[in-house]
C-alpha cells in the first residue's frame, strides 16, 4: 500500500511496532476499514470537522454520500475572517447548507464571520433553525481582534426567542446585543461568555437571576458595568478580561460575588476595580494591567496603582491558589 | 478456549481490587479496579452485579487489548497526579503522552476506534476520532479514499450529480 505524502510519517512509525490486525496477525491492510464504522462514529468524527470539510466527505463514496446531513455540530467559520473579503459567500454557503441539513439535533451551532447589519434577517432565520434543533451550544462570534469598540458599529440584535431559550447549555456571543422586552430565561444554561458587547448593571443582573444553573460566566471587553453582584448560588466561575469604559474614569468597578470559587481577572482594565465579599473564593488568578488614563491627582502614579493591588491582595487573603502576572508582581 | 496462565492473578500481589478481563481469542488480562472502570461498559456490568471473576470482552482481541489498556493505565496514572501536582503539567504530559500513542497506522486506529466505542472509554474514543478527522482535514476527497482505501462506488454520472450538488463547498 503506498499512501500519499502527507502519511508517510503515520506508515513509517506503525511499521516500527507491533502491529495490530485481527485476530492473529494476518495482514489486513488495503481494507476499507473506515467506512464499516458505525453511524454514530463516523458522525461523530464528521462533527469533530469544520462544517465544510464535513460536507466535502459527501462524495468518497455511496457510503459517506448525505452522511454529514445528520451531523450533529454545525461549525461556520468564514476563513477570510481578517481579511474579510467575502462575507456574502459566506453567508451564501451557511444558507445552502441548513437547506440541505437534515439532523433532528443540533448540539452545537458555530458562526464565526465579521457580521455586518445587513445580514441581520440572515443570521436570524440561522439562529431560528437552530432553536427548532434544540440546539444545546450557540456560539456566535462576530467581532474578532482587539481593536474593536462595541459601541462603535451596530452589533447583532439576539432574537427575543434566544433569551427565552430553555435548552441552551452554552452560549457565547461577540459583538451582539441584548435587550430584553421580557424576563430572560436561561433554565438549563451552564456556561455564558459575553464579548464585545454593551451591558449595563441591570441587565447583568436580568441575565444571573434568569440562569439558576449558571456555573461559569466569562466576561470580555464589556463595557457599561459598574457593579457586577453575583448572588447566585451555584455561579462558582468568574472571568473578566479588559474592561474599558469612558465614563466616569473616577469610580471603580465593583465585584461582589459571596458564592464563586475561582475568579481570574486578566488583560487591561481603565480603572480601579473592588473586590468584596468573597469568602467562598479557592482560586484567583491576577494577571491585569491597570491603565488609567488620569489617574487619581493625589497619588503619583506608582503609589497609586500600588495602593490598588494591595487593597485587592487584602480581600483575597484567604485564596488557597493565587496566580499573579507580571503587572502586578512590578507593582 | 485455552488462556494464557502467565497473566493469571496473584491475590498477593496488591491491595486493590482486582479485575480479569478475557480478550476474544482467550487471553487474561489482570487489571486494577480503577483501570477496568474507565470502561463505561466494564463499569455499568459492575454496577448491575455481574458476578463472574472474569469479564469476558467478545470484540475485542488480546493485542488490541493490551493496548487499550496501557491507554487507560496512564490516564488513570496521570489524572491522579493531576490531582496531586495541579493541572497544568499534568495536562501537558497527558497531551504528549496521547499523542505519541496515537501515532499509528489507520487499520490500528479503526481497531483502537471500534474497542473504545464497544468498551466506551470516552477519552479514547475522543482521542482516536480526532485522529481521523485530522488526518481529513485539509485533503482533496481523492487524497483521503487513497489514505482509507475507499472505493469510489459512484458511476461518473452519479459523482458528476453528487459533485454538482456538493460544488459550493469546494470553492
Amino acid at each position: 500500500m503506498e499512501d500519499s505524502g502527507n502519511t508517510s510519517d503515520e506508515s513509517t512509525s506503525s511499521s516500527k511496532r507491533q502491529k495490530i490486525s485481527g485476530d492473529s496477525g494476518n495482514t489486513d491492510e488495503g481494507l476499507d476499514r473506515i467506512s464499516v464504522l458505525p453511524d454514530s462514529v463516523l458522525l461523530y468524527i464528521l462533527s469533530l470537522l469544520p462544517t465544510k470539510e464535513a460536507i466535502k466527505t459527501g462524495i468518497l463514496s455511496k457510503r459517506w454520500a448525505y452522511l454529514w446531513t445528520s451531523v450533529p455540530n454545525l461549525d461556520f467559520s468564514d476563513p477570510n475572517f481578517e481579511e474579510s473579503e467575502d462575507e456574502d459567500g459566506f453567508v451564501n454557503f451557511v444558507d445552502r447548507t441548513l437547506i440541505l441539513y437534515g439532523g433532528s439535533r443540533i448540539k452545537r451551532f458555530r458562526v464565526v464571520f465579521e457580521y455586518r447589519e445587513w445580514f441581520a434577517s440572515r443570521v436570524d432565520l440561522w439562529i431560528r433553525f437552530a432553536a427548532r434543533k434544540n440546539v444545546e451550544e450557540l456560539i456566535l462570534e462576530f467581532a474578532e481582534g482587539d481593536n474593536l469598540d462595541p459601541l462603535d458599529g451596530d452589533p447583532y440584535l439576539l432574537p427575543q426567542h434566544v433569551l427565552t431559550n430553555g435548552s441552551v447549555t452554552n452560549l457565547s456571543f461577540s459583538f451582539c446585543r441584548i435587550n430584553p422586552h421580557g424576563s430572560i430565561s436561561w433554565r438549563s444554561l451552564k456556561s455564558l461568555s459575553l464579548s464585545y458587547m454593551p451591558l449595563n448593571d441591570n441587565l447583568v443582573h436580568d441575565i444571573i437571576t434568569g440562569s439558576p444553573s449558571l456555573e461559569v460566566l466569562d466576561l470580555y471587553e464589556c463595557c457599561g458595568l459598574r457593579k457586577l453582584n453575583i448572588t447566585s448560588e451555584n455561579l462558582k466561575k468568574l472571568t473578566l478580561r479588559d474592561y474599558y469604559s469612558s465614563s466616569d474614569l473616577n469610580s471603580a468597578l465593583e465585584i461582589s460575588a459571596p458564592n464563586i470559587q475561582s475568579l481570574s481577572i486578566l488583560g487591561i482594565l481603565n480603572r480601579r476595580c473592588h473586590l468584596m465579599n468573597m469568602p467562598s473564593l479557592i482560586d484567583a488568578t491576577l494577571q491585569f494591567q491597570i491603565m488609567i488614563d488620569n489617574i487619581l491627582d493625589e497619588y503619583n502614579v506608582y503609589e497609586g496603582y500600588h495602593n490598588i493591588l494591595r487593597v485587592i491582595l487584602e480581600t483575597l487573603q484567604h485564596v488557597k491558589v493565587l496566580r499573579i502576572g507580571i503587572w502586578c508582581i512590578q507593582v | 478456549m485455552a488462556s494464557s496462565s502467565s497473566s493469571l492473578p496473584s491475590p498477593s500481589s496488591s491491595s486493590s481490587k482486582k479485575f480479569i478481563l478475557r480478550s476474544s481469542d482467550g487471553k487474561h488480562f489482570e487489571v486494577d479496579e480503577a483501570v477496568a472502570l474507565q470502561s463505561e461498559m466494564i463499569k455499568q456490568m459492575v454496577e448491575d452485579g455481574f458476578g463472574g471473576d472474569v469479564i469476558p470482552l467478545l470484540n475485542v482481541s488480546s493485542i488490541v487489548l493490551s493496548k487499550v489498556i496501557d491507554y487507560c493505565k496512564k490516564h488513570v496514572e496521570l489524572d491522579f497526579k493531576k490531582k496531586m501536582d495541579g493541572d497544568n503539567e499534568a495536562h501537558e504530559e497527558i497531551k504528549n503522552w496521547d499523542s505519541e500513542y496515537i501515532n499509528v497506522g489507520v487499520d490500528e486506529l479503526y481497531h483502537l476506534i471500534m474497542a473504545a466505542n464497544y468498551l466506551h472509554i470516552k477519552g479514547l474514543l475522543d482521542l482516536t476520532c480526532q485522529k481521523v478527522a485530522d488526518i481529513i482535514k485539509g485533503k482533496q476527497p481523492e487524497q483521503i479514499r487513497k489514505i482509507f482505501n475507499i472505493e469510489n462506488d459512484f458511476t461518473p454520472e452519479e459523482e458528476q450529480e453528487i459533485r454538482k450538488e456538493h460544488s459550493w463547498a469546494f470553492e
